[in-house]
Order: structure tokens, then sequence, then C-alpha cells
């Protein structure tokens, strides 16, 4: 499965446009985590826990993506955004939405 | 008193850890940014439509970053916030967590065995959103890694370009146009 987030890929050419698939995921760091990040704010620095937080979103928002993109039969997704949205305090919502395509090798 | 005590003490804090996280942060950005821009050709052009590849498929490269205020900050954009202007001391938290992001995106195009990026997407993320008094820069960006042919992207584009013409398919462009500017059958809408 080829994921890119532009809109053509080089070296191939788009046969079959599948359609819009998505994938979503809502995450929560333990309140520890919480409690760190609020002292972190006295001493200033990188918050790992949130980074952390959304490297494992993106993986399972990207994940349930391409297993949308399997389903309908597509060899690549292209065009893929991300955007999040904070539910509440701690909580983070991930989205990932793209183009399933079908890919043949450019003549 | 002991308000005014404690509120001394964490500007103290805020001023040691948070000028020392700070400055250790820039000095690495500065050293991985020197290594990395020989090595990695990073572009934000929506795609490389005639680019040569190296017969390598182009993948999705991630990266994130959350960056903390330091207490000594959050008083100054504090006082600032009364007078009004601009917030020296946020933005560097938001330069520091974009610089990142970008040399983590070029880092992991290196791992992977890429020496272009393209189409560089950066996004400000929102994490718990209403949590009081905890001002942080969440940056996450989004990029295409290629594995172009050894003579650099440039060379590689004209070549491109070349052969595009010899066969018809860049017509419309004229001679002086822009070496980066695809031809007008890839070009989006938007």
């Amino acid at each position: 499965m080829i994921v890119v987030n532009t809109e053509f890929v080089a070296g191939y050419e788009i046969v079959e446009v599948k359609g819009i698939v998505q994938g979503n995921t809502v995450r929560a760091k333990h309140a520890g985590r919480d409690i760190a990040a609020s002292f972190k704010n006295i001493v200033g620095g990188e918050l790992k826990g949130y980074t952390e937080l959304l490297t494992e979103s993106r993986r399972e928002a990207v994940s349930r993506m391409v297993a949308a993109a399997e389903e309908l039969g597509a060899n690549a997704i292209v065009n893929v955004r991300f955007s999040t949205s904070a539910i509440t305090a701690g909580a983070s919502e991930l989205y990932a939405y793209g183009t399933a395509v079908i890919l043949g090798s450019a003549s | 008193m002991t308000a005014i005590i404690i509120t001394v003490i964490l500007l103290a804090i805020g001023f040691t850890f948070g000028g020392l996280a700070e400055r250790r942060h820039n000095a690495s950005l500065d050293e991985r940014e020197q290594r990395l821009r020989e090595a990695v050709m990073m572009t934000q052009l929506k795609s490389f439509p005639l680019v040569d590849v190296n017969g390598k498929e182009p993948e999705l490269l991630t990266a994130e970053c959350v960056i903390s205020s330091d207490y000594l900050k959050t008083f100054f954009a504090g006082i600032r916030k009364i007078f009004g202007g601009e917030m020296r001391s946020f933005q560097t938290i938001l330069e520091r967590a974009r610089r990142e992001v970008m040399v983590q995106l070029a880092e992991e195009a290196q791992a992977r065995g890429f020496n272009a990026i393209c189409n560089v997407r950066l996004e400000t993320a929102q994490i718990g959103g209403k949590q009081k008094g905890v001002m942080m820069a969440a940056i996450q960006a989004a990029a295409t890694g290629y594995d172009c042919l050894d003579e650099g992207l440039i060379p590689a584009l004209t070549k491109a370009e070349r052969e595009a013409q010899a066969t018809g398919r860049w017509q419309q462009a004229e001679p002086s146009s822009n070496p980066y500017e695809p031809p007008a059958e890839y070009r989006s809408e938007s």
C-alpha cells in the first residue's frame, strides 16, 4: 500500500479512483501524564507524553484508513490529510483522510 | 508575602530550566539542520510528477512535537496581554516546535533511504483544549519522501522536462517558465 500526501505519485499512473477513505481515533493519556504536563509548564521543555499521544493516534488513524482502502480494493492512498481536534482536556481526536486509488506503473 | 516568594521561586526555576532547555534545543536544531541540509532536499511542492525516481516507492513521512511554555514565558505573556502586542516568548516556542518537526521529517526520510521530500504540511494540533493555564505548542507535520536520482532533484526535473518536451507532454510550458511548475495536466484546481 502506497500512502502519500501528494496528489500524484512519480513513476505511477492513477488507473482508477475508488473514493475517499478515512480513519479516526480519539485518545487520551492517563491523568499522570496530564499532571506531569502541568509541572512541565513551570520548567519548560518538550511534553513527551503528548508527542507520544499524537504519534500513537496518527498510527492508529492511518491504519484504520488503510484498512478501509484495502476493503475497497485499492493499492494506494493519495492526498492524505490529517486534522486534529481537542475533545476534552488531555484528549484529542486525530482524523486522517485521503483518496483511495489503484495505481499502475506509468507506461 | 509567601505568595510573592513562591512566584519569585517559580520565575527563577522558569528562567533557569526554561532557558537551559531552549538553548539546548536550539543548539541541537542548528547542528541537525546543518547536517541534513545537504542530505535531504526539502520542498513543499505539491508533487514531483516528472522526477526520475530510483524505483523506490514513495512513502508518507510524519512528525510531531509538543513543547511546553515555562513559568517565566507564561508570566511575560500575561504582562504582554495587558498592553497588547507581539508575544515573543510564545513565538519562540512555536518556532522551535516547527523547526523540530521539519528536522524530524528530514531525519525520518534519511533513515528510510529517501533523499527528497515534497508536500510538507505543518499544522497545529489541538490537544486538550480548555486545560487551564497550560500553554503548549503542538505541531504535526506530514510529507512525502522520494528517492530521486543521485544528480539531485533540479537536474532530474530538467531532464524529465526535456523528455516530456520530446514526447509532447510539456507543450504548453513556456521556455522561460519555472522548472518546478508541473504541466497543466498535473496542476490542481486549487
